[in-house]
């Protein structure tokens, strides 16, 4: 009784462990099922595959091996070391910035893809040493070796790269003490994290965690935005002089640059202090004061069309609304400092004029 | 001096009122070096050489040689392991392998010269190994004589823009559509290989 009693304790034991190690090899990244896929289309027998299941995050960029042999899905990351323009494949003016060595097929069409477009790629065939298909939702990519060191592709999405959680943490900082503030940056991650097409909601469910987690480590610790310059630089058109309240309207006809911090799409609002000190926000257009001995020197430096180059010195400002919590409202305020008005893009201190606000 | 003066601000004004100023320019000079590669292939059955170029000329124009790399590497491989439904536009002409048999089930033995074509209609179908063949833009002008060919009623009763049509969308009755390749404005594809004609002239 007692051998049978052991015997049965042994079985249950073994069956958990078991249990744990089947959980231990489901990876963040699973496996297809490809039992019904057809092994000659696949140069990769990816059933075959003895690759160590316990290899997690050691994605190498020149090497399709961990994408292939462990399905891992991949993401295009938003950006490229060497992008091309869209001018140069299509017949379009207007310059877009695409993946060097990404393509989909559209229509029986060959097409480059916009830096603009986010998706998770899940493996489907290598085609030779040198492309590999990859497929989201019904949308088939090419994807060239050359694009992983161009860093088109990464392992994890861009919302958990440092670089896109900059304006991210700017914002949630405003909210530290805020008791909701934990259910407000998991809304935030799931809303971004829904906009890829997950094959399953499990993957999904697990970056929606890391990501809510960096978040709020990042909180906690000093994020390193000391060291941010906070800047936009438009094209402005000026309208005439007003001599009365002794103001220029500006017109922001043109974006022509950023600091680093404006490359991600966080949404962020202009501000800057008007007439009786009322906080006016930055649309199209804004009016600023200078009295008409700076005005001139401003007249000076315009061409013929009244344009010159703008710079809008920023200031990240605390949030005077509320916390937001799963909805459009994610955004940051930043006051302008100060404009500096130069005809060139160098903004040299000989050749430029500064007004603070 | 004075003419001179205005012809620049007209050139000026113009590119920036018309979005495909830019793009009409650079066409110019790709539109130059096929219409001299052209003076040495086969003459066309009953259109003018420059006519049977208006056929094509939107997807050459857009004609790239990197992705059309891609196009190739990919058909052979999707030849290779016998998947046949993947019918990717390739070559300076941009042909899909579809349209390359249909032509060729069309045309009479006798029109066709070229042996490698006629192993292409007995057979009718296309090995990976052909497609390097089938991607030069002299194979492809051959092709292009052979659609003109088997399209002639089409021309007598449409003209130039029926022909511009089938090839576009293979069949006359296909509803007109915008050429997705040009992206300065929105204009079908017959709209554009009129366009060139006129460059060509």
């Amino acid at each position: 009784m007692k051998y049978l009693l052991s015997l049965f304790l042994f079985l249950i034991f073994d069956g958990l462990n078991a249990q744990t190690v089947t959980n231990n090899n489901s990876d963040l990244f699973y496996k297809e099922d490809n039992s019904n896929s057809n092994p000659q289309n696949n140069p990769v027998n990816k059933t075959n595959n003895t690759a160590p299941q316990t290899k997690k995050y050691g994605f190498e960029k020149t090497n399709f091996s961990d994408f292939i042999n462990n399905n891992k899905p991949i993401f295009l990351s938003g950006k490229s070391s060497k992008p091309i323009k869209n001018s140069d494949y299509y017949g379009n003016d207007k310059n877009e910035l695409c993946y060097n060595s990404i393509y989909e097929v559209e229509d029986h069409e060959l097409e480059i893809v916009l830096l603009s477009e986010r998706n998770i790629l899940y493996y489907s065939r290598v085609i030779n040493d040198t492309v590999i298909e990859a497929k989201s939702n019904s949308r088939i990519y090419y994807i060239f070796k050359k694009a992983f060191e161009y860093n088109e592709i990464s392992s994890a999405p861009m919302e958990l790269n440092d670089d896109f959680l900059t304006p991210v943490n700017l914002y949630f900082s405003n909210f530290k003490n805020n008791t909701s503030i934990e259910q407000s940056v998991r809304c935030y991650a799931k809303s971004r994290l829904d906009d890829y097409s997950w094959k399953s909601e499990f993957d999904k469910e697990d970056y929606v965690n890391l990501v809510t987690k960096k978040i709020l480590n990042n909180l906690k610790s000093d994020f390193g935005q000391n060291g941010s310059s906070y800047y936009k630089i438009y094209e402005g058109i000026f309208r005439n002089y007003n001599f009365e309240s002794n103001t220029y309207d500006i017109v922001l006809a043109q974006q022509i640059g950023v600091s680093d911090f404006f490359t991600n799409d966080f949404d962020y609002r202009l501000y800057y202090k008007g007439d009786r000190n009322y906080n006016n926000y930055v649309q199209s257009n804004l009016e600023f004061k200078c009295n008409p001995t700076v005005a001139r020197q401003i007249a000076d430096l315009f061409d013929s069309e009244r344009k010159l180059n703008i710079k809008l010195e920023l200031i990240p400002t605390s949030s005077n609304s509320n916390l937001c919590i799963c909805s459009s409202c994610y955004e940051n305020n930043f006051m302008i400092k100060s404009l500096v008005i130069c005809p060139d893009t160098n903004f040299s201190e000989s050749n430029s004029i500064q007004i603070y606000f | 001096m004075k003419l001179v003066f205005i012809f620049i601000i007209n050139i000026n004004a113009f590119s920036q009122s018309d979005p495909c100023f830019y793009f009409q320019q650079q066409s110019k000079e790709k539109l130059t070096v096929i219409s001299s590669k052209i003076e040495v292939l086969e003459n066309p059955f009953y259109l003018s050489k420059k006519e049977l170029l208006s056929i094509i000329i939107p997807e050459y124009i857009m004609y790239s040689i990197s992705m059309n790399d891609l196009e190739v590497i990919l058909l052979k491989s999707n030849l290779l392991f016998n998947n046949n439904n993947f019918d990717l536009s390739f070559g300076p002409f941009q042909m899909k392998i579809s349209f390359i048999l249909n032509v060729l089930n069309q045309v009479p033995i006798s029109v066709i010269s070229d042996p490698i074509l006629l192993n292409i209609k007995n057979n009718n179908s296309v090995t990976s190994s052909q497609i390097d063949y089938l991607n030069s833009l002299e194979v492809q002008w051959k092709l292009l004589r052979l659609f003109e060919y088997c399209n002639k009623k089409a021309y007598k009763k449409y003209s130039l823009n029926g022909l511009y049509t089938i090839y576009n969308r293979g069949d006359i009755n296909k509803k007109i559509t915008i050429f997705k390749k040009i992206r300065c404005k929105n204009s079908s594809y017959e709209h554009w290989c009129e366009d060139f004609l006129k460059l060509l002239d």
